[in-house]
């Protein structure tokens, strides 16, 4: 009953169209942007003589996989965290948790189920952004075998050749992997949301905490802090497009982020638990 | 202890253990090159960029420098050894004359010459010459080698140079080696960083060598100050076995910024 009720809140909820349409937004512009710097790198316009990339590289796959590994660093998780964000503390704010928190429900359940609402949100997000933009990259620019080259997006360290149905099925793979990476800013913004009163500080608390610790995972200058962070892990999907994947580089990181996330899910959940609403 | 609170421990020990797992097997990856005895069964290469770091003010080798280079290589005992960044003709035979053995070398032209040294046989040039290019073919193996030292400061003059002894060098039946201080550094260790301007330059270069050549090293990390892989050997598919390869660390001399790379290849 609780469970419904949230996926039908979550559901009516405009932050989900907003996010859809920005999602649409940015795949147009991705197509736009992928077309015309393949016609350059393979219409005489490179910059440089001796490059790698030709006409049978930029196809739908590789289309795909540019569109979501930009999308995932700085689109999905900025879902997550305005989507936990807003959960308890939007509800604080309408006033409207004092009155559900009335009825005979534990607050841990009233918690996970939020919780898990979103992340159910969040996984069919993803799913439906790697359909979608392999949907278009098979009618507008079509398919092929994946090639990923070193230096590219930081994908891989070495050549690696996957034929498209191989391909296909190591985006299936990356689904629930990069799910499970976007619960852990959903984690931290419902811990966040969990302290706020305010819907709008909690969603703007947890975007900038994750840019934060995003752009210091990204600067070499804090090298030995890296480790501790989980938005270093958290394109640990990549490997799974490597031709003999590396299971035991794939299972530390997605250890690692699930340990973050349910640390930061019990820590909110402590904090949810022992507050006091007025 | 209420019902929220065991949700809460359970959440917390699962914490603990995936983070205890996570972080338990990771390690610091910066693997190098570890010698080995030298045998008859495979090849030694070398390349070792032996100038100054810039808070030297980039300078070439020097002399009060040549005892360290020589117990090095002595002690590495390589068949082939290309170096760069040495001053000229004569400071290369000062080094050969502290080496063990008799060695022959070839040198590039002009100043701050690209050398290289084989224990056995002879080098022979091959093709134009060119500043801080040196093609040579061993004449009892046929191997070919290109040793560079690529501009530092045009990611264009990088691309033109390696790109085009690649394409050449990827076309040929002979074994071959492009190696040196090629410039390239496209942060392959995902060391990452934001404020990089060449680094999308070089992966076209890098890409096209590596789509004909293989690189020996690769994932063995930096070889040159600060934490930047600029040094490569890359050799012929069809020609070689790459045994091991990568930086020797901790082998600089006073005041130089690059490892020496070796590489242990069996011909094929």
């Amino acid at each position: 009953m609780i469970a419904r009720f949230e996926a039908l809140k979550a559901w009516r909820s405009r932050r989900l169209l907003l996010a859809f349409l920005t999602l649409c937004l940015f795949v147009v512009l991705m197509l736009v942007g992928f077309y015309t710097y393949a016609q350059n790198e393979t219409g005489g316009h490179a910059e440089f003589r001796y490059t790698f990339e030709n006409s049978s590289y930029f196809n739908g796959l590789t289309f795909s996989i540019y569109a979501f590994y930009f999308a995932f660093l700085l689109l999905f998780p900025i879902f997550a965290a305005t989507e936990g964000g807003a959960q308890i503390a939007g509800e604080t704010s309408g006033g409207t948790l004092a009155l559900m928190l009335t009825r005979p429900v534990g607050r841990a359940r009233v918690f996970l189920t939020k919780f898990a609402v979103a992340s159910l949100g969040l996984a069919l997000s993803v799913g439906l952004f790697l359909a979608g933009t392999l949907a278009i990259g098979l009618l507008a620019v079509g398919w092929g075998d994946l090639d990923l080259y070193p230096g590219v997006l930081q994908m891989t360290d070495s050549y690696q050749h996957l034929e498209q149905s191989e391909a296909l099925w190591r985006f299936v793979l990356c689904w629930p992997a990069a799910s499970l990476a976007l619960l852990v800013p959903l984690a931290l913004a419902f811990l966040i949301s969990s302290c706020a009163k305010s819907p709008v500080n909690a969603a703007g608390a947890s975007v900038s905490t994750y840019l934060v610790l995003y752009v210091v995972s990204e600067i070499h200058f804090f090298e030995e802090l890296r480790p501790f962070l989980f938005t270093s892990s958290m394109p640990y999907w990549r490997g799974l497009f490597r031709q003999e994947i590396e299971w035991g580089a794939i299972l530390t990181d997605g250890a690692k982020l699930a340990g973050f996330g349910l640390l930061f899910l019990a820590l909110a959940l402590l904090r949810f638990r022992t507050r006091q609403e007025s | 202890m209420r019902k929220g609170g065991h949700v809460e421990l359970g959440l917390f020990l699962a914490a603990a253990l995936l983070l205890g797992a996570g972080f338990g097997f990771s390690g610091r990856d910066r693997p190098g090159y570890e010698l080995t005895p030298k045998s008859a069964e495979f090849l030694r290469v070398v390349t070792w960029n032996v100038g100054g770091g810039l808070d030297q003010g980039g300078a070439a080798l020097e002399d009060e420098s040549l005892a360290h280079v020589a117990r090095v290589l002595n002690e590495l005992e390589p068949d082939f050894v290309f170096l760069q960044e040495v001053r000229d003709r004569v400071q290369a035979e000062q080094l050969e004359n502290l080496l063990d053995d008799d060695w022959d070398l070839e040198t590039s032209p002009g100043g701050r010459v690209v050398v290289g040294f084989t224990r056995t046989g002879r080098l022979r040039e091959r093709g134009p010459r060119q500043e801080r290019l040196l093609r040579v073919q061993h004449d009892e193996s046929g191997i070919h080698f290109c040793a560079v030292h690529a501009d530092a400061f045009s990611s264009r003059e990088r691309n033109a140079q390696l790109g085009a002894l690649a394409a050449e060098l990827g076309d040929l039946e002979e074994p071959c080696l492009l190696l040196g201080d090629l410039n390239l550094d496209l942060d392959l260790g995902k060391r990452r960083d934001l404020f990089t301007d060449d680094e999308y330059l070089d992966v076209e270069t890098y890409n096209f060598i590596a789509q004909r050549l293989v690189d020996a090293g690769q994932g063995t990390g930096s070889t040159a100050e600060p934490d930047r892989r600029l040094d490569y050997v890359f050799v012929s598919p069809r020609s070689f076995e790459v045994r091991s390869a990568g930086p020797w660390r901790s082998k600089r001399g006073p005041g130089m910024d690059h490892d020496p790379v070796v590489c242990d290849l069996v011909l094929r």
